[in-house]
């Protein structure tokens, strides 16, 4: 395997690929990366057995072959290469080492056999179909701040996508709940998905996507199986397993009869929000909501620091309703608002019942929050 | 039994599966698997969840294990992923991960078709009888069993069998248009019906116009006729009851408080009574005492003949039950009827019941039927209510039993003669009640729930190595059951 | 612990009372034995019967699946409901009817198609508080089969099972920390991994020693159902009380 290829575009591939790889590895080889050259083309290729990624990169290529090494080790070296540097990548084949020259630098890494490197096998993917990158950015961000990181409800460790009946109308849904709070965003269900089986993505999952969805524009073609997701974004092909597990039943914890609707916008909210809780020293930082009709109180105390409050009148805030006093978490409001652009609304029932919070402006996203209990 | 689990037509046979293709001692490792996670759980643990697994595929560096269900999937991977991993690796090192799957669902066979609870009456084998007329929107069928031959006769029903016979063999004859039979439920009117349905009609063999009888509940006439409104064809409905030569309507009170269908029945007895058919009605009171029905259909329906049935004797139920079981040709001792009889006092209908429930036992588990059985089976009718026993109840009996002091029960005093009684209290609380066994321990003078587990263990040994010791604990236990 | 905690949403506990999923014991050998002899139910009527969580239901909608009988619930039951002939009955909460004449029509209505009705009700159909006499004298007539209340080893698998239906994974050594202090009886086991499966979400922690000691000192403290005398229920194998605990 020999071949030529830019630093910048080399730098670039060898980022998204490294990040799949796990910093605590007890398989050496999961530690690698595949640097295969096939008929001119050149791939890279890591996986976790969880993920894998291949991303084609543009090389002049002189010589087929493949082999491994160490992924953090290559970037960093190609890292600290100066701007501009051409890097040729040369592996005779078998045990020898991978030789790395670029200007007068060189260096030879230690390779492992391209035999033991686990290959992802995805299976045949029954189901495809498209959705633009800023879509698909938009579900991400809307629901991955709910996915809950308490691994021993693993189910609860992705986002849930699947398909909905909505409005009278059939909707791709992205929902994701760590038990306090749940995110659901619903897409016009894109042309091939309608059969597709209800799957969680793995939290890491959706952040390795996201962040090729950062320099990603136009089209991403999904297919799935109810084991297996692949992304394909550009040159890059991210494949990725599936949580195996059964989401639980959302729909049953979403209010439908709340009636006690509270409208302001968000950064006059989320402002007064992040003031109000600053006071707080307890990790959950709780923030008192205390409502009248068209007025908002904020409030927080800390039993070392002091008390905050500070009052959202009728100039700010819409509320007809009576009185009702309900705590937050400082952090999961912000998290929501958030993804709101300009007004919120709330409904609430009462100060224990599950909260709903949308975007006034917009219905494709909703969000269920649980107080807290003072 | 062992405990299990799986459909209840069928064992779950265990599953000796072969994967499909390849590795020929892959079955060999995955026996060794199962057979090294039994060891690790249990045996009524494996059997119940785990031996329902099925590897199904070895693909690369994994396992799947197939599941028949989402919740045993579940189970099992959050309980035994680690382990069954760690156990296949001891068998592969390639092994880098177990996957469990659920099976497809419809896969299973389906049950197979029970036949249907009572042949229906046309199949029956006593054809020489013939159905009475078929009228299948009209009349509800009848009782095969209900027949005057089976039907017992004592001092408190024979009056009324006595009409019934004398209706079936001369209908509409003066005087006993229309019959009116009542009694408390479940004393044999529906019988002495049916019976007058199937004896009119076996009589119309010599006859050049056949007779025709309809019988139904007072509660279907009421839905017939509500169905009939529904579907505007009440004319039909009218015509079909009016061209009957024999009508009977069961449980008359039914139609107490429902204005519109007395009024109809009304107006259907007059026309059959003046056109001079038969109509026999059954009520659980005399129409005297029907408050609620109209006066003139009172005064009509008593102008027959009206026919008591009293409840049931002693000596009638004896004889029910002699008759019944003879008929299900099984041996009761002549005890268990005594005590059926002397029990069950309600009804006929009650009665009968617990002996079908007697008999069907008796034939299901293969066990004849005796005095013990028959408390055991009918435990939830011979008894009122159960009773729960409290911890001090358990206490002082045992104490009493033993001739020691109550506060015994709770003192530090390590004395054989009262820790072993001690012990027997804690054994009967495990026994007797649901608490747990600090609960128990606390009663027992804060004892630590060990010292409970200890005396339960110590009883149940001694049980086992001294017969009357063991006969002792159960006359207790007997004595608390039934306090 | 601070006094303000966060709550956790209110999802379901999920059962989707599967044949597979059932669990034989000699406590429900006898009502299995029946279950699977329709054909000989006197008058084609059963009636099973155990205290609160003994497995009723979930035998009885096992029963309605392989027999594609018809699904009631008692309390819902009212006035005539329209029965298709041929369809068999499979009745549960049998009785808490609120409309007696309703229940008495659908017995009436399956004997005259010659259909098998399968009930299940917490106390013996003998025991059930009936006004109608013509209800009353049917009921008391029907064949009942108890489960008995539930072994120590069923109990055991019950906390498993409920914990994986509510997919709250417990470590084994907690379990049987938990089932030594708990009462033993089904309701209470239910009450207590609903307990732990809140207390685990609310503090988005695993379920350990230490929470589940804590859940157990609020079953105590008398925040909840069973009180003192609620908690005797006789526990020997054939003659002992049912008690509803709630």
């Amino acid at each position: 395997m020999k071949l030529k290829a830019d630093r910048a575009t080399l730098i670039k591939a060898l980022a998204h690929v490294q990040s799949v790889v796990e910093r605590r590895n007890t398989i050496p080889i999961l530690a690698n990366v595949m640097i295969a050259v096939r008929d001119g083309r050149l791939t890279l290729t890591a996986t976790d057995m969880e993920i894998a990624i291949v991303e084609d990169v543009a090389a002049s290529t002189t010589r087929n072959g493949a082999c491994t090494a160490p992924a953090a080790t290559l970037y960093e070296i190609v890292r600290r290469l100066p701007d501009g540097a051409e890097v040729e990548l040369d592996h005779p084949g078998g045990d020898a080492q991978l030789a790395l020259r670029a200007g007068r630098y060189a260096t030879s890494l230690v390779v492992l056999p391209v035999e033991d490197f686990p290959s992802m096998n995805a299976g045949t993917l029954p189901h495809k179909f498209h959705l633009p990158a800023v879509t698909l950015r938009a579900v991400i961000d809307r629901t991955r701040f709910a996915i809950s990181t308490e691994e021993t409800r693993y189910y609860l460790n992705g986002i849930y996508l699947h398909v909905a009946e909505g409005e009278g109308e059939r909707m791709l849904r992205a929902v994701a709940t760590d038990g306090h709070r749940l995110a659901r965003v619903e897409e016009p269900l894109p042309e091939g998905a309608g059969a597709m089986p209800g799957v969680i993505i793995p939290r890491k999952t959706v952040a390795e996507l996201r962040k090729l969805l950062d320099e990603h524009s136009g089209d991403v073609e999904v297919a799935l199986s109810d084991t297996r997701i692949q992304f394909h974004a550009g040159p890059v092909l991210l494949t990725s397993k599936l949580i195996d597990g059964t989401f639980p039943e959302y729909e049953r914890v979403i209010p439908r009869d709340n009636d006690k609707v509270l409208r302001v916008g968000k950064k006059d909210f989320s402002d007064a929000v992040a003031r109000v809780a600053a006071i707080s020293s307890e990790r959950s930082r709780p923030v008192k909501l205390s409502l009248a009709r068209d007025l908002l109180v904020l409030s927080a105390s800390s039993p070392d620091q002091g008390t905050a409050s500070e009052e959202l009148d009728a100039d700010r805030v819409k509320y007809e309703a009576g009185p009702l006093e309900i705590g937050f978490q400082a952090r999961y409001l912000n998290d929501i608002t958030d993804q709101i652009k300009e007004q919120v609304e709330f409904l609430f029932s009462d100060g224990s019942a599950p909260t709903v919070v949308r975007d006034a402006a917009d219905s494709s996203a909703l969000y269920v929050l649980m107080p807290m209990r003072v | 039994m062992a405990f299990d689990s799986g459909s209840f037509e069928q064992d779950v046979p265990v599953s000796v599966d072969q994967p499909s293709g390849g590795d020929p001692q892959l079955a060999a490792k995955w026996a060794r698997v199962r057979g090294r996670l039994q060891n690790e759980v249990g045996e009524v643990e494996y059997r119940t969840l785990l031996r329902q697994m099925t590897l199904v595929a070895f693909d690369e560096a994994e396992i799947i294990v197939q599941l028949p269900t989402k919740f045993l999937r579940d189970w099992v991977r959050t309980n035994y992923g680690d382990k069954l991993l760690a156990l296949w690796q001891a068998e592969d090192r390639r092994i880098r991960r177990v996957e469990f799957v659920v099976a497809n669902a419809g896969a299973a066979d389906p049950a197979p078709e029970e036949p249907p609870i009572a042949p229906p009456p046309e199949t029956r084998a006593d054809a020489s009888r013939a159905e009475p007329e078929a009228r299948p929107e009209m009349a509800a069928p009848l009782e095969q069993r209900f027949t005057f031959d089976n039907f017992v006769v004592g001092k408190p029903n024979e009056f009324a069998y006595a009409c019934a016979r004398r209706v079936a063999e001369h209908p509409a004859s003066a005087g006993f248009n229309p019959l009116f039979l009542y009694g408390g439920v479940g004393l044999g009117k529906t019988h002495l019906m049916h019976a007058m349905a199937w004896d009119l009609v076996s009589r119309n063999a010599g006859r050049t116009v056949p007779v025709s009888v309809t019988y139904m509940s007072a509660e279907k006439f009421m839905y017939r006729f509500i169905a009939a409104i529904r579907s505007q064809s009440t004319m039909e409905f009218k015509e079909q009851l009016r061209s009957v030569d024999v009508l009977m309507i069961d449980d008359l009170q039914f139609l107490i408080g429902k204005d519109n269908t007395q009024e109809e029945f009304f107006h259907t007895f007059n026309a059959l009574v003046d056109a001079g058919k038969q109509i026999v009605v059954s009520s659980d009171k005399s129409p005297s005492d029907l408050s609620g029905l109209e006066d003139r259909l009172r005064t009509r329906l008593g102008c027959g003949m009206v026919a008591d049935v009293h409840a049931t004797t002693f000596e009638l139920r004896i004889s029910i039950l002699e008759a019944k079981a003879t008929r299900a040709g099984v041996a009761v001792p002549s005890k268990v009827l005594e005590l059926l009889a002397h029990k069950i006092t309600s009804n006929v209908r009650e009665l009968e019941g617990a002996l079908n429930r007697l008999v069907a036992h008796a034939n299901l588990f293969g066990r004849p039927v005796t005095l013990e059985t028959t408390q055991e089976v009918l435990h939830d009718i011979l008894k009122a209510h159960d009773r729960k026993v409290t911890i001090e109840e358990i206490q002082r009996r045992v104490a009493e039993h033993y001739n020691i002091r109550m506060n015994d029960m709770s003192s530090a005093r390590r004395a054989r003669a009262v820790a072993r009684p001690r012990q027997v209290a804690m054994f009967l609380a495990k026994q007797l009640t649901s608490r747990s066994l600090p609960e128990i321990g606390r009663k027992f003078g804060n004892r630590d729930h060990t010292t409970v587990m200890h005396a339960i263990g110590r009883i149940t040994e001694l049980m086992e190595r001294d017969a009357s010791f063991a006969e002792d604990i159960e006359l207790l236990r007997r004595m608390l059951e039934s306090a | 612990m601070s006094a303000i905690r966060q709550l956790a949403l209110p999802f379901p506990e999920r059962f989707d009372y599967a044949a597979a999923d059932f669990i034989r014991a000699p406590s429900n050998a006898e009502a299995l034995a029946w279950l699977r002899r329709t054909a000989d139910w006197p008058d084609g009527r059963l009636a099973i019967w155990g205290e609160e969580g003994c497995g009723k239901s979930h035998l009885l909608a096992v029963w309605a699946a392989e027999k594609g009988a018809r699904p009631i619930q008692a309390p819902a039951l009212r006035g005539m409901p329209d029965l298709p002939s041929g369809d068999r009955i499979a009745i549960d909460d049998a009785d808490a009817t609120c409309d007696e004449e309703a229940l008495l029509h659908v017995l009436n209505a399956a004997h005259e198609n010659q259909v098998p009705v399968l009930m299940a009700a917490r106390s013996p159909p003998s025991r059930w508080r009936l006004r109608l006499p013509d209800l009353a004298s049917r009921v008391r007539a029907v064949t009942a089969v108890r489960i008995l209340p539930a072994e120590d080893e069923l109990l055991r698998l019950l906390l498993t099972r409920l914990l994986a239906a509510r997919r709250v994974p417990v470590a084994r050594s907690v379990q049987e920390w938990l089932l030594l202090r708990l009462t033993r009886t089904p309701a209470a086991i239910r009450e207590a991994a609903a307990r732990l499966d809140r207390a685990s979400l609310e503090r988005h922690r695993p379920v350990t020693r230490g929470l589940a000691a804590r859940v157990l000192d609020d079953f105590e403290s008398g925040l909840i159902l069973h009180d003192e005398e609620t908690l005797t229920a006789d526990h020997s194998a054939d003659s002992s009380a049912y008690r509803p605990l709630l």
